[in-house]
């Protein structure tokens, strides 16, 4: 087929006319293609990662003027560093946490969700409309209902009985990241539930048939048939979530900044402040290359788990 | 008793989705209610959960409606962050609709060559793609700052529309690729036996066929920079790059103390777009962000 978008005008006492250009045009096409968003993705994603680790190895702090030649000493200051192992500490604990309660509770919407009742297509709909919310907004909001004095969450529990005397909900560490959890599963969880209804539905239903037939219980159906043909999106769930602890960012910074304490300052919360708070490049570009070796870690699994076989573009 | 048991069960499974719908909607509720109650109501111990006599003032001055006279009900003193919040909605408009132009543009170029072409290097680069896809904003973000900086770009619209063209550019191609894969190739090949040429049949067949592919990238493209704070946190400054997110995170930071009344209703502006365009696109986003990793 010919293809002709770049066809110089053919005059015999040029060079260039020993070519075939429509062949050559037919090979170079694809890249014509390509090269817009190539010099775009490599341009702003691929080079600044190698940039950054340049960076990761200087001493450069902008407010300590003049920068120099650090080798590895950004990263050994930062494995020596508790509080570097304790953020990392914390992305981990919140991705596990986050990972079971999300599991867990969209497997169960996604089973009430498939039932037959009225109403089921805006239900669904509902579901996933937290998921729309922009994450500054989720948080805002939460911070919102979390206010200890005029919050709606302190009003609601204690109207209901549910404690004596209104919380400091964000005050406390421990309590604070289990309330970010909270909050980022509200927006969240709707997408999860899609993902298990949609794979739900995918599995036949004369197995059940078949099982029902053989006079196995709801329960062992539940156990032999429904979770193991689940694994998949339970894997799927389980990367993209692990993944996605770091760039958790927007929550954070909107109900606690990383505090109290530190409670709440995960990996990549660290990585910003140390750059763009205490101005520290050298330090918080190791972080970041840390943030992006781990990423591409996981990454690796996750394309090795679902993108190998069938679904590459092929 | 078989009729008992089966009414149990469907009480037990309305009062369940009656569950879920009230915990996905309840914090909705509040934001809206929040933002139209006095703030006599929203400072009072125990919360007044319907308001007694709702208010539009905040949003008439956010959405510059009413003049001055709403403003000064409110407070003078939140004339800058009203201001700010009006620039806001623009930038994350002008920013957003931009970016996403770029985005779909050069996406479906480079979908459509991973989608149906051969050529060298092509298994290489469709992992480079997923792999950029994951990356987080934090591993760029250095030498973004430091390049942006040196072009002279910081707290401009500029440096947003590139970054955030770049940063959904490898999950728009991913998605409109897997849309593209769906149409038959002989479509295609009818096309240019007709005389039409590749980048004709591409523009003639597969774009329509594949309609669906294009709602979904376009969605997601202007929903990723709608929603962005972490990187507008920290290439805008003054009103005239600030995108909405930035100017609301200020809300419940920087301006003169916290009022939640004025938060909650830019939250519930803020919120209405990306809702709307959820609820429209919901079944090709959900389809495309799965990215055929579960068939459903």
């Amino acid at each position: 087929m010919k293809v002709s978008i770049f066809k110089p005008r053919t005059d015999s006492r040029r060079w260039y006319t020993a070519l075939d250009w429509d062949k050559v045009n037919g090979k170079l096409f694809p890249y014509y293609l390509l090269a817009p968003s190539l010099i775009i993705i490599f341009g702003l994603t691929i080079y600044p990662i190698f940039y950054s680790f340049g960076v990761s190895l200087l001493n450069y702090n902008l407010l300590i003027p003049g920068k120099s030649f650090a080798g590895l000493g950004n990263y050994m200051r930062l494995f020596m560093d508790s509080e570097f192992w304790a953020s990392l500490g914390r992305t981990l604990y919140f991705a596990m946490v986050s990972i079971a309660v999300q599991i867990t509770l969209g497997m169960i919407v996604a089973l009430v969700l498939d039932q037959r009742f009225v109403g089921r297509g805006w239900t669904r709909a509902i579901v996933l409309l937290p998921w729309g919310v922009p994450t500054i907004v989720n948080g805002i909001l939460w911070k919102w209902i979390y206010q200890p004095n005029y919050g709606a969450l302190n009003g609601l529990l204690y109207q209901l009985g549910f404690i004596k005397q209104y919380m400091q909900w964000l005050s406390d560490p421990w309590l604070a990241m289990h309330m970010i959890i909270i909050a980022d599963t509200w927006k969240v969880l709707g997408f999860y539930v899609v993902l298990f209804l949609a794979s739900l539905q995918s599995i036949p239903s004369d197995i059940y048939e078949s099982a029902r037939v053989d006079g196995a219980s709801p329960i062992r159906q539940f156990i032999h048939i429904t979770l193991p043909m689940l694994r998949p999106t339970f894997l799927l769930i389980l990367v993209m979530r692990t993944l996605e602890t770091f760039r958790v960012f927007d929550i954070i910074y909107a109900l606690t900044q990383g505090g109290p304490a530190n409670g709440t300052k995960v990996i990549g919360y660290m990585a910003y402040e140390e750059t763009f708070r205490f101005l520290d490049f050298g330090r918080g570009a190791a972080v970041s290359i840390v943030i992006t070796l781990l990423v591409a870690a996981f990454s690796l699994l996750y394309i090795r788990m679902f993108f190998d076989r069938d679904v590459q573009f092929s | 008793m078989q009729l008992k048991t089966k009414l149990t069960n469907k009480v037990l499974l309305y009062s369940l989705v009656a569950v879920i719908i009230v915990s996905s909607i309840a914090p909705f509720v509040w934001m809206v209610i929040s933002s139209i109650s006095t703030d006599i109501e929203l400072l009072s111990t125990p919360p007044h959960w319907i308001p007694s006599s709702p208010i539009f003032d905040r949003y008439m001055a956010l959405l510059g409606i009413g003049g001055d006279r709403v403003v000064s009900r409110i407070g003078p003193s939140f004339q800058l962050s009203i201001t700010a919040f009006k620039c806001g909605v623009i930038n994350s408009l002008l920013i957003g609709i931009l970016a996403t132009i770029i985005c779909v543009v050069f996406g479906s170029l480079a979908a459509y060559a991973f989608a149906r072409l051969k050529f060298w290097g092509r298994e290489k680069l469709s992992f480079i793609l997923l792999g950029t896809r994951m990356t987080p904003p934090i591993s760029t973000v250095i030498p973004l700052y430091l390049m942006i900086k040196a072009l002279n770009l910081m707290d401009t619209r500029t440096a947003l529309v590139i970054i955030y063209a770049s940063s959904s550019l490898p999950i728009t191609i991913w998605v409109m690729g897997s849309f593209f894969q769906t149409v038959p190739k002989d479509i295609e090949d009818a096309a240019m036996i007709d005389g039409c040429s590749r980048l004709q049949a591409l523009v003639k067949t597969i774009l329509p066929l594949s309609a669906p592919g294009f709602v979904a990238a376009t969605i997601i493209a202007f929903l990723n920079s709608w929603n962005e704070l972490f990187l507008a946190l920290i290439f805008t400054q003054s009103n005239a790059s600030k995108t909405l997110p930035k100017v609301i995170s200020e809300f419940s930071t920087a301006f003169a103390g916290i009022d939640y009344g004025l938060a909650m209703t830019g939250a519930v502006i803020a919120t209405v777009p990306p809702i709307l365009l959820a609820l429209l696109g919901q079944k090709y986003i959900v389809k495309g962000l799965m990215g055929g990793a579960v068939k459903g």
